[in-house]
Protein backbone atom coordinates (compact mmCIF):
# COMPACT_ATOMS: atom_id res chain seq x y z
CA UNK A 1 0.00 0.00 0.00
CA UNK A 2 1.56 3.29 -1.03
CA UNK A 3 1.51 6.21 1.33
CA UNK A 4 2.78 9.76 1.58
CA UNK A 5 5.15 8.34 4.18
CA UNK A 6 7.06 6.49 1.43
CA UNK A 7 8.55 9.71 0.10
CA UNK A 8 10.47 10.83 3.16
CA UNK A 9 12.78 9.72 5.94
CA UNK A 10 14.09 10.96 9.25
CA UNK A 11 17.67 11.97 8.52
CA UNK A 12 18.78 13.87 11.60
CA UNK A 13 18.07 14.15 15.32
CA UNK A 14 19.56 16.32 18.02
CA UNK A 15 19.09 17.65 21.51
CA UNK A 16 20.47 20.35 23.74
CA UNK A 17 21.55 19.67 27.29
CA UNK A 18 18.48 18.59 29.30
CA UNK A 19 17.87 19.33 32.97
CA UNK A 20 18.79 22.69 34.43
CA UNK A 21 20.31 24.84 31.69
CA UNK A 22 20.34 28.27 33.33
CA UNK A 23 22.51 29.98 30.73
CA UNK A 24 20.13 29.41 27.84
CA UNK A 25 16.85 31.04 26.80
CA UNK A 26 14.07 29.14 25.05
CA UNK A 27 15.02 30.52 21.64
CA UNK A 28 18.72 29.74 22.14
CA UNK A 29 17.73 26.17 23.00
CA UNK A 30 15.72 26.01 19.76
CA UNK A 31 18.73 27.21 17.78
CA UNK A 32 21.08 24.73 19.44
CA UNK A 33 18.72 21.79 18.94
CA UNK A 34 18.27 22.67 15.26
CA UNK A 35 22.03 23.00 14.80
CA UNK A 36 22.62 19.63 16.48
CA UNK A 37 20.02 17.86 14.32
CA UNK A 38 21.30 19.43 11.08
CA UNK A 39 24.88 18.46 11.97
CA UNK A 40 23.65 14.92 12.61
CA UNK A 41 21.92 14.92 9.21
CA UNK A 42 24.93 16.35 7.39
CA UNK A 43 22.79 19.27 6.20
CA UNK A 44 23.11 23.04 6.47
CA UNK A 45 20.59 25.65 7.49
CA UNK A 46 20.23 26.83 3.90
CA UNK A 47 19.03 23.33 2.92
CA UNK A 48 15.95 23.71 5.14
CA UNK A 49 12.76 24.71 3.31
CA UNK A 50 10.29 23.88 6.10
CA UNK A 51 10.35 24.75 9.83
CA UNK A 52 7.76 23.63 12.36
CA UNK A 53 7.87 24.69 16.03
CA UNK A 54 5.42 24.51 18.91
CA UNK A 55 5.88 27.72 20.90
CA UNK A 56 7.33 28.45 24.30
CA UNK A 57 5.53 28.58 27.62
CA UNK A 58 8.36 30.64 29.12
CA UNK A 59 8.64 33.21 26.31
CA UNK A 60 5.29 33.20 24.52
CA UNK A 61 5.12 35.01 21.18
CA UNK A 62 2.36 35.23 18.59
CA UNK A 63 4.07 33.56 15.63
CA UNK A 64 6.67 31.39 17.23
CA UNK A 65 8.16 29.54 14.25
CA UNK A 66 8.60 32.84 12.42
CA UNK A 67 10.48 34.24 15.41
CA UNK A 68 12.74 31.17 15.41
CA UNK A 69 13.38 31.51 11.66
CA UNK A 70 14.25 35.18 12.13
CA UNK A 71 16.62 34.34 15.00
CA UNK A 72 18.31 31.68 12.86
CA UNK A 73 18.71 34.18 10.03
CA UNK A 74 17.16 31.72 7.63
CA UNK A 75 13.68 31.90 6.11
CA UNK A 76 12.29 28.59 4.81
CA UNK A 77 9.37 28.78 2.35
CA UNK A 78 7.14 26.99 4.89
CA UNK A 79 7.14 28.13 8.54
CA UNK A 80 4.44 26.99 10.95
CA UNK A 81 3.70 26.95 14.68
CA UNK A 82 1.63 23.99 15.90
CA UNK A 83 0.29 22.68 19.20
CA UNK A 84 -1.35 19.43 20.21
CA UNK A 85 0.12 19.28 23.71
CA UNK A 86 2.36 16.33 24.50
CA UNK A 87 1.47 14.57 21.25
CA UNK A 88 2.54 17.57 19.12
CA UNK A 89 5.68 15.81 17.92
CA UNK A 90 3.77 13.07 16.12
CA UNK A 91 1.36 15.56 14.56
CA UNK A 92 4.23 17.83 13.50
CA UNK A 93 6.26 14.97 12.03
CA UNK A 94 3.17 13.71 10.19
CA UNK A 95 2.65 17.21 8.83
CA UNK A 96 6.29 17.46 7.77
CA UNK A 97 6.09 14.08 6.04
CA UNK A 98 2.93 15.16 4.24
CA UNK A 99 4.56 18.40 3.05
CA UNK A 100 7.48 16.38 1.71
CA UNK A 101 5.19 13.72 0.25
CA UNK A 102 3.20 16.42 -1.53
CA UNK A 103 6.38 17.84 -3.01
CA UNK A 104 6.00 21.18 -1.25
CA UNK A 105 9.15 20.81 0.85
CA UNK A 106 12.35 18.81 0.61
CA UNK A 107 13.93 19.26 4.06
CA UNK A 108 11.73 20.03 7.07
CA UNK A 109 12.95 20.63 10.63
CA UNK A 110 10.62 20.04 13.57
CA UNK A 111 12.08 21.78 16.62
CA UNK A 112 10.89 22.33 20.16
CA UNK A 113 12.56 23.72 23.24
CA UNK A 114 11.75 25.48 26.46
CA UNK A 115 13.42 26.42 29.72
CA UNK A 116 10.62 25.64 32.16
CA UNK A 117 12.90 24.77 35.07
CA UNK A 118 14.94 27.96 35.17
CA UNK A 119 12.91 30.34 33.00
CA UNK A 120 9.58 29.75 34.72
CA UNK A 121 10.40 27.64 37.78
CA UNK A 122 8.65 24.63 39.15
CA UNK A 123 5.86 26.39 41.05
CA UNK A 124 4.92 28.74 38.23
CA UNK A 125 5.00 25.81 35.79
CA UNK A 126 2.62 23.84 38.01
CA UNK A 127 0.36 26.89 38.33
CA UNK A 128 0.37 27.60 34.59
CA UNK A 129 -0.44 23.99 33.79
CA UNK A 130 -3.41 24.04 36.16
CA UNK A 131 -5.17 26.34 33.67
CA UNK A 132 -5.83 23.27 31.53
CA UNK A 133 -9.04 22.78 33.53
CA UNK A 134 -12.22 24.31 32.09
CA UNK A 135 -12.17 27.87 33.51
CA UNK A 136 -15.72 27.71 34.86
CA UNK A 137 -16.54 24.04 35.38
CA UNK A 138 -13.19 22.57 36.44
CA UNK A 139 -10.73 25.30 37.43
CA UNK A 140 -12.59 26.38 40.59
CA UNK A 141 -11.95 22.91 42.08
CA UNK A 142 -8.19 23.55 41.98
CA UNK A 143 -7.21 20.47 39.97
CA UNK A 144 -3.46 20.22 39.41
CA UNK A 145 -2.20 18.24 36.43
CA UNK A 146 -1.13 15.41 38.79
CA UNK A 147 -4.61 15.52 40.36
CA UNK A 148 -6.28 15.04 37.01
CA UNK A 149 -3.97 12.17 36.09
CA UNK A 150 -4.51 10.78 39.59
CA UNK A 151 -8.24 10.52 38.92
CA UNK A 152 -7.46 8.48 35.80
CA UNK A 153 -5.12 6.27 37.85
CA UNK A 154 -7.74 5.80 40.59
CA UNK A 155 -10.36 4.63 38.10
CA UNK A 156 -7.79 2.37 36.37
CA UNK A 157 -7.03 0.77 39.75
CA UNK A 158 -10.75 0.45 40.51
CA UNK A 159 -11.65 -1.27 37.24
CA UNK A 160 -8.57 -3.38 36.57
CA UNK A 161 -7.02 -3.92 39.97
CA UNK A 162 -3.90 -2.11 38.81
CA UNK A 163 -1.20 -1.93 41.46
CA UNK A 164 0.80 1.12 42.50
CA UNK A 165 3.86 -1.08 43.04
CA UNK A 166 3.86 -1.77 39.29
CA UNK A 167 3.60 1.96 38.62
CA UNK A 168 6.63 2.49 40.85
CA UNK A 169 8.49 -0.18 38.91
CA UNK A 170 7.98 1.81 35.69
CA UNK A 171 9.90 4.67 37.31
CA UNK A 172 12.62 2.27 38.49
CA UNK A 173 13.11 0.80 35.01
CA UNK A 174 13.14 4.23 33.37
CA UNK A 175 15.88 5.21 35.82
CA UNK A 176 17.84 2.04 35.13
CA UNK A 177 17.88 3.02 31.46
CA UNK A 178 18.67 6.68 32.17
CA UNK A 179 21.75 5.54 34.07
CA UNK A 180 23.08 4.32 30.72
CA UNK A 181 22.39 7.62 28.94
CA UNK A 182 25.04 10.29 29.51
CA UNK A 183 22.59 13.14 28.79
CA UNK A 184 19.67 12.04 30.98
CA UNK A 185 18.64 14.52 33.69
CA UNK A 186 18.34 11.94 36.49
CA UNK A 187 20.99 9.24 36.73
CA UNK A 188 21.23 8.43 40.45
CA UNK A 189 19.96 4.97 41.40
CA UNK A 190 16.20 4.79 42.03
CA UNK A 191 14.15 1.82 43.19
CA UNK A 192 10.42 1.17 43.25
CA UNK A 193 10.69 1.34 47.05
CA UNK A 194 12.04 4.89 46.76
CA UNK A 195 9.04 5.81 44.61
CA UNK A 196 6.59 4.22 47.06
CA UNK A 197 8.32 6.06 49.90
CA UNK A 198 8.11 9.49 48.27
CA UNK A 199 5.37 11.82 49.42
CA UNK A 200 1.85 11.75 48.03
CA UNK A 201 1.18 14.57 45.56
CA UNK A 202 -2.36 13.56 44.57
CA UNK A 203 -3.51 10.11 45.67
CA UNK A 204 -2.52 7.58 44.45
CA UNK A 205 0.35 9.40 42.71
CA UNK A 206 3.56 10.13 44.60
CA UNK A 207 6.26 12.65 43.82
CA UNK A 208 8.45 10.13 41.99
CA UNK A 209 5.52 8.88 39.90
CA UNK A 210 5.49 12.34 38.32
CA UNK A 211 7.77 13.79 35.64
CA UNK A 212 10.23 16.53 36.55
CA UNK A 213 10.14 20.08 35.19
CA UNK A 214 13.15 20.59 32.93
CA UNK A 215 14.97 22.84 30.47
CA UNK A 216 15.97 21.52 27.07
CA UNK A 217 15.17 21.16 23.42
CA UNK A 218 15.15 18.71 20.57
CA UNK A 219 14.91 18.71 16.80
CA UNK A 220 14.21 16.17 14.09
CA UNK A 221 15.09 16.63 10.41
CA UNK A 222 12.98 14.99 7.71
CA UNK A 223 14.04 14.91 4.08
CA UNK A 224 12.70 13.56 0.82
CA UNK A 225 13.67 9.96 0.14
CA UNK A 226 15.81 11.13 -2.80
CA UNK A 227 17.68 13.63 -0.65
CA UNK A 228 18.02 11.13 2.20
CA UNK A 229 19.92 8.69 -0.01
CA UNK A 230 22.89 11.07 -0.32
CA UNK A 231 23.25 11.80 3.39
CA UNK A 232 25.83 10.22 5.70
CA UNK A 233 23.52 8.54 8.22
CA UNK A 234 21.17 5.69 7.25
CA UNK A 235 17.68 7.08 6.65
CA UNK A 236 14.99 6.02 9.12
CA UNK A 237 11.66 5.43 7.46
CA UNK A 238 8.30 6.28 9.00
CA UNK A 239 6.20 3.26 8.12
CA UNK A 240 3.11 4.04 10.14
CA UNK A 241 1.44 6.95 11.88
CA UNK A 242 -1.79 7.26 13.83
CA UNK A 243 -3.49 9.98 15.84
CA UNK A 244 -6.48 10.26 18.11
CA UNK A 245 -7.92 13.40 19.64
CA UNK A 246 -10.71 12.54 22.04
CA UNK A 247 -11.37 15.57 24.25
CA UNK A 248 -9.65 18.48 25.92
CA UNK A 249 -11.38 18.86 29.28
CA UNK A 250 -11.40 15.87 31.60
CA UNK A 251 -15.13 16.21 32.36
CA UNK A 252 -15.82 15.71 28.63
CA UNK A 253 -14.02 12.35 28.44
CA UNK A 254 -15.94 9.10 28.64
CA UNK A 255 -14.21 5.95 29.85
CA UNK A 256 -10.93 7.17 31.34
CA UNK A 257 -9.40 3.70 31.53
CA UNK A 258 -9.01 3.24 27.77
CA UNK A 259 -6.81 5.86 26.10
CA UNK A 260 -6.70 7.13 22.53
CA UNK A 261 -3.67 4.87 22.04
CA UNK A 262 -6.25 2.15 21.39
CA UNK A 263 -7.08 4.05 18.18
CA UNK A 264 -3.80 5.70 17.18
CA UNK A 265 -1.80 2.50 17.78
CA UNK A 266 -3.83 0.15 15.58
CA UNK A 267 -3.96 2.84 12.85
CA UNK A 268 -0.16 3.05 12.86
CA UNK A 269 0.21 -0.74 12.88
CA UNK A 270 -2.20 -1.08 9.92
CA UNK A 271 -0.25 1.50 7.94
CA UNK A 272 3.04 -0.25 8.71
CA UNK A 273 1.67 -3.72 8.07
CA UNK A 274 3.06 -4.85 11.42
CA UNK A 275 1.75 -6.33 14.66
CA UNK A 276 2.87 -5.36 18.17
CA UNK A 277 4.88 -8.59 18.40
CA UNK A 278 7.07 -7.36 15.54
CA UNK A 279 8.25 -4.21 17.37
CA UNK A 280 11.82 -4.42 18.70
CA UNK A 281 11.91 -1.34 20.93
CA UNK A 282 9.29 1.17 22.10
CA UNK A 283 9.32 4.72 23.43
CA UNK A 284 6.16 5.44 25.39
CA UNK A 285 5.43 8.85 26.86
CA UNK A 286 5.21 8.49 30.61
CA UNK A 287 4.85 11.89 32.23
CA UNK A 288 3.26 9.80 35.00
CA UNK A 289 4.43 6.27 35.72
CA UNK A 290 1.04 4.51 35.43
CA UNK A 291 0.23 5.79 31.97
CA UNK A 292 3.02 3.66 30.54
CA UNK A 293 1.06 0.60 31.74
CA UNK A 294 -2.22 1.83 30.26
CA UNK A 295 -0.65 2.72 26.92
CA UNK A 296 1.22 -0.60 26.68
CA UNK A 297 -2.20 -2.23 26.92
CA UNK A 298 -3.96 0.08 24.50
CA UNK A 299 -1.17 -0.23 21.93
CA UNK A 300 -1.69 -4.00 22.00
CA UNK A 301 1.54 -5.15 23.65
CA UNK A 302 -0.44 -6.92 26.39
CA UNK A 303 -4.07 -7.54 27.31
CA UNK A 304 -6.16 -4.74 28.84
CA UNK A 305 -5.39 -4.60 32.54
CA UNK A 306 -2.13 -6.49 31.98
CA UNK A 307 0.21 -3.50 31.73
CA UNK A 308 1.44 -3.78 35.30
CA UNK A 309 2.16 -7.50 34.95
CA UNK A 310 3.90 -6.87 31.62
CA UNK A 311 6.26 -4.46 33.37
CA UNK A 312 6.64 -6.71 36.45
CA UNK A 313 7.62 -9.67 34.27
CA UNK A 314 10.61 -7.69 32.99
CA UNK A 315 9.45 -7.25 29.41
CA UNK A 316 10.24 -3.54 29.31
CA UNK A 317 13.78 -3.84 30.65
CA UNK A 318 16.74 -3.58 28.31
CA UNK A 319 17.03 -7.37 28.47
CA UNK A 320 13.29 -7.90 27.98
CA UNK A 321 11.05 -8.78 25.07
CA UNK A 322 10.15 -5.13 24.42
CA UNK A 323 12.66 -2.69 25.88
CA UNK A 324 10.77 0.54 26.63
CA UNK A 325 12.17 4.05 27.03
CA UNK A 326 15.82 3.13 26.70
CA UNK A 327 16.76 6.82 27.19
CA UNK A 328 15.09 6.96 30.59
CA UNK A 329 11.57 7.97 29.59
CA UNK A 330 9.85 11.21 30.47
CA UNK A 331 10.35 10.42 34.16
CA UNK A 332 14.15 10.26 34.12
CA UNK A 333 15.43 11.69 30.83
CA UNK A 334 13.68 14.99 31.50
CA UNK A 335 10.52 16.91 30.68
CA UNK A 336 10.83 20.43 29.26
CA UNK A 337 7.21 20.28 28.00
CA UNK A 338 6.52 19.80 24.32
CA UNK A 339 10.17 18.93 23.41
CA UNK A 340 9.82 15.74 25.45
CA UNK A 341 8.10 13.88 22.62
CA UNK A 342 11.03 14.59 20.30
CA UNK A 343 13.38 12.89 22.77
CA UNK A 344 11.36 9.70 22.25
CA UNK A 345 11.77 10.04 18.50
CA UNK A 346 15.51 10.72 18.64
CA UNK A 347 16.09 7.74 20.94
CA UNK A 348 14.14 5.47 18.57
CA UNK A 349 16.18 6.76 15.63
CA UNK A 350 19.44 6.11 17.49
CA UNK A 351 18.30 2.59 18.36
CA UNK A 352 17.48 1.88 14.70
CA UNK A 353 20.84 3.26 13.58
CA UNK A 354 22.66 1.16 16.15
CA UNK A 355 23.99 4.30 17.86
CA UNK A 356 22.58 3.72 21.34
CA UNK A 357 25.87 2.59 22.87
CA UNK A 358 25.43 1.03 26.34
CA UNK A 359 21.67 0.91 25.95
CA UNK A 360 21.55 -0.51 22.41
CA UNK A 361 18.86 -3.10 21.77
CA UNK A 362 20.70 -5.67 19.67
CA UNK A 363 19.48 -5.83 16.09
CA UNK A 364 16.63 -3.33 16.56
CA UNK A 365 14.94 -2.87 13.18
CA UNK A 366 11.48 -1.61 14.13
CA UNK A 367 10.53 0.94 16.76
CA UNK A 368 7.26 2.32 18.06
CA UNK A 369 7.01 5.83 19.46
CA UNK A 370 3.87 6.85 21.30
CA UNK A 371 3.01 10.11 22.99
CA UNK A 372 -0.01 11.77 24.53
CA UNK A 373 -1.05 15.30 25.37
CA UNK A 374 -3.37 16.99 27.81
CA UNK A 375 -4.83 14.55 30.30
CA UNK A 376 -4.45 11.56 27.96
CA UNK A 377 -6.59 13.59 25.57
CA UNK A 378 -4.57 13.58 22.34
CA UNK A 379 -2.47 10.65 21.16
CA UNK A 380 0.07 10.06 18.41
CA UNK A 381 1.85 6.87 17.39
CA UNK A 382 4.76 6.48 14.97
CA UNK A 383 6.26 3.28 13.69
CA UNK A 384 9.82 3.64 12.44
CA UNK A 385 12.06 1.26 10.54
CA UNK A 386 15.76 1.22 9.94
CA UNK A 387 17.47 0.18 6.75
CA UNK A 388 20.00 -2.11 8.34
CA UNK B 1 -0.31 34.26 28.92
CA UNK B 2 -1.04 34.29 32.60
CA UNK B 3 0.95 32.10 34.92
CA UNK B 4 -1.92 32.02 37.37
CA UNK B 5 -5.04 29.95 37.34
CA UNK B 6 -7.86 31.69 35.50
CA UNK B 7 -10.66 32.94 37.68
CA UNK B 8 -13.87 31.15 36.77
CA UNK B 9 -15.67 32.94 33.98
CA UNK B 10 -19.37 32.52 33.45
CA UNK B 11 -19.58 32.98 29.68
CA UNK B 12 -22.97 34.21 28.47
CA UNK B 13 -23.58 30.82 26.84
CA UNK B 14 -23.44 29.13 30.25
CA UNK B 15 -25.30 31.76 32.27
CA UNK B 16 -28.39 29.57 32.76
CA UNK B 17 -26.20 27.08 34.64
CA UNK B 18 -25.00 29.76 37.06
CA UNK B 19 -28.46 31.30 37.37
CA UNK B 20 -29.65 27.82 38.26
CA UNK B 21 -26.95 27.60 40.90
CA UNK B 22 -28.19 30.89 42.39
CA UNK B 23 -31.70 29.43 42.49
CA UNK B 24 -30.42 26.23 44.10
CA UNK B 25 -31.01 24.20 40.95
CA UNK B 26 -28.67 22.02 38.91
CA UNK B 27 -29.39 22.82 35.26
CA UNK B 28 -28.08 21.12 32.14
CA UNK B 29 -28.58 21.79 28.45
CA UNK B 30 -31.16 19.38 27.01
CA UNK B 31 -31.57 18.42 23.36
CA UNK B 32 -35.23 18.56 22.36
CA UNK B 33 -34.58 16.18 19.48
CA UNK B 34 -32.85 13.25 21.19
CA UNK B 35 -33.04 14.09 24.90
CA UNK B 36 -29.24 14.20 25.36
CA UNK B 37 -28.04 16.26 28.32
CA UNK B 38 -24.81 18.22 27.99
CA UNK B 39 -22.52 20.55 29.94
CA UNK B 40 -20.88 22.91 29.02
CA UNK B 41 -23.32 24.66 26.70
CA UNK B 42 -22.98 24.44 22.92
CA UNK B 43 -24.86 25.76 19.94
CA UNK B 44 -25.91 22.22 19.04
CA UNK B 45 -26.27 18.77 20.57
CA UNK B 46 -22.97 16.86 20.42
CA UNK B 47 -24.93 13.59 20.29
CA UNK B 48 -27.30 14.20 17.35
CA UNK B 49 -26.43 17.66 16.02
CA UNK B 50 -29.89 18.98 16.84
CA UNK B 51 -30.09 22.72 17.30
CA UNK B 52 -33.21 22.86 19.48
CA UNK B 53 -31.75 23.08 22.98
CA UNK B 54 -33.26 24.14 26.28
CA UNK B 55 -32.04 24.31 29.85
CA UNK B 56 -33.63 21.97 32.30
CA UNK B 57 -33.27 21.42 36.05
CA UNK B 58 -32.17 17.88 36.91
CA UNK B 59 -31.99 15.92 40.16
CA UNK B 60 -28.78 16.98 41.91
CA UNK B 61 -27.55 13.43 42.38
CA UNK B 62 -24.67 11.46 40.99
CA UNK B 63 -22.00 8.83 41.58
CA UNK B 64 -18.26 9.31 42.11
CA UNK B 65 -16.57 8.11 38.89
CA UNK B 66 -13.13 8.80 40.31
CA UNK B 67 -11.40 11.03 42.82
CA UNK B 68 -8.09 12.15 44.23
CA UNK B 69 -6.87 14.03 47.26
CA UNK B 70 -4.75 17.03 46.31
CA UNK B 71 -1.85 17.39 48.73
CA UNK B 72 0.13 20.01 46.85
CA UNK B 73 -1.87 23.09 45.83
CA UNK B 74 -1.58 24.43 42.27
CA UNK B 75 -1.67 28.08 43.37
CA UNK B 76 -1.51 30.11 46.58
CA UNK B 77 -5.28 30.51 46.63
CA UNK B 78 -5.67 26.78 47.27
CA UNK B 79 -2.81 26.45 49.74
CA UNK B 80 -5.07 26.69 52.79
CA UNK B 81 -7.37 23.98 51.42
CA UNK B 82 -4.90 21.07 51.16
CA UNK B 83 -5.49 18.22 51.51
CA UNK B 84 -8.71 18.50 49.51
CA UNK B 85 -10.60 15.74 47.70
CA UNK B 86 -11.60 16.38 44.09
CA UNK B 87 -14.04 14.05 42.39
CA UNK B 88 -15.38 13.45 38.93
CA UNK B 89 -19.07 12.77 39.42
CA UNK B 90 -21.36 11.21 36.84
CA UNK B 91 -24.73 12.87 37.30
CA UNK B 92 -27.76 10.59 37.18
CA UNK B 93 -28.83 13.00 34.42
CA UNK B 94 -25.73 12.21 32.32
CA UNK B 95 -23.01 14.88 32.28
CA UNK B 96 -19.86 14.58 34.38
CA UNK B 97 -18.91 17.30 36.86
CA UNK B 98 -15.69 18.07 38.72
CA UNK B 99 -15.70 19.50 42.21
CA UNK B 100 -14.66 19.16 45.83
CA UNK B 101 -16.13 16.51 48.06
CA UNK B 102 -17.20 17.98 51.39
CA UNK B 103 -18.97 16.59 54.42
CA UNK B 104 -16.80 13.53 54.99
CA UNK B 105 -13.17 12.89 55.97
CA UNK B 106 -10.82 13.07 52.96
CA UNK B 107 -9.92 9.39 53.26
CA UNK B 108 -13.54 8.23 53.12
CA UNK B 109 -14.24 9.19 49.53
CA UNK B 110 -14.67 6.10 47.33
CA UNK B 111 -15.32 5.29 43.69
CA UNK B 112 -19.02 4.55 43.24
CA UNK B 113 -20.07 6.62 46.25
CA UNK B 114 -23.47 8.25 45.76
CA UNK B 115 -23.33 12.00 46.22
CA UNK B 116 -25.58 15.01 46.16
CA UNK B 117 -24.64 18.19 44.33
CA UNK B 118 -24.85 21.57 45.98
CA UNK B 119 -23.41 24.97 45.21
CA UNK B 120 -21.03 26.94 47.40
CA UNK B 121 -19.38 30.31 46.83
CA UNK B 122 -15.80 30.32 45.57
CA UNK B 123 -13.84 33.07 43.83
CA UNK B 124 -16.99 35.10 43.25
CA UNK B 125 -18.95 32.26 41.70
CA UNK B 126 -21.09 29.47 43.01
CA UNK B 127 -19.32 26.22 42.28
CA UNK B 128 -20.53 22.65 42.44
CA UNK B 129 -19.61 20.61 45.51
CA UNK B 130 -20.44 17.03 46.34
CA UNK B 131 -21.68 15.57 49.63
CA UNK B 132 -22.04 11.87 50.45
CA UNK B 133 -25.60 10.61 50.71
CA UNK B 134 -27.30 7.50 51.99
CA UNK B 135 -24.49 6.13 54.12
ZN1 LIG C 1 -29.54 15.49 20.37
Amino acid sequence: MSSFLDHCAIVGVGETAVGKVPDRTSIQLHAEAIRAALDDAGLRLRDVDGLVTAGSRVSPVLYHADVVAEYLGHHPRHVLTVNAGGSTSVAAIEHAAAMIGAGVCEVVVVAKADNLATGLGRDATVASMATIGHPAYEGPAGPTIPAMYAMVARRYIHEYGADVTDFALVAEIDREHARRHPAAQFRAPLTAQDVLGSRLVADPLRLLDCAPVSDGGGAVVLASAARARDLPKPPIRITGVGEHHGYEHLTQAGDLTVTGAAVSGPAAFRAAGLTPAEIDVAMIYDAFSFIQCMQLEDLGFCPKGGGGAFVREGNTRLSGRLPVNTHGGVLSFGHPGKPTGLFLVSEAVRQLRGEAADRQVAGAETALVHMEGGILASHGTLILAGDR
Amino acid sequence: MSHHQSAPQAEPENLPFWEGAQAGELRVQRCQTCGHHQLYARLWCVSCGGRALTWTAVRPRGTVYSFTVVRRAPTAEFAADVPYPIALVDLDAGPRLMGHVVGCPVDEVTVGMPVGVRFAPRQGLLVAQFTPIGS
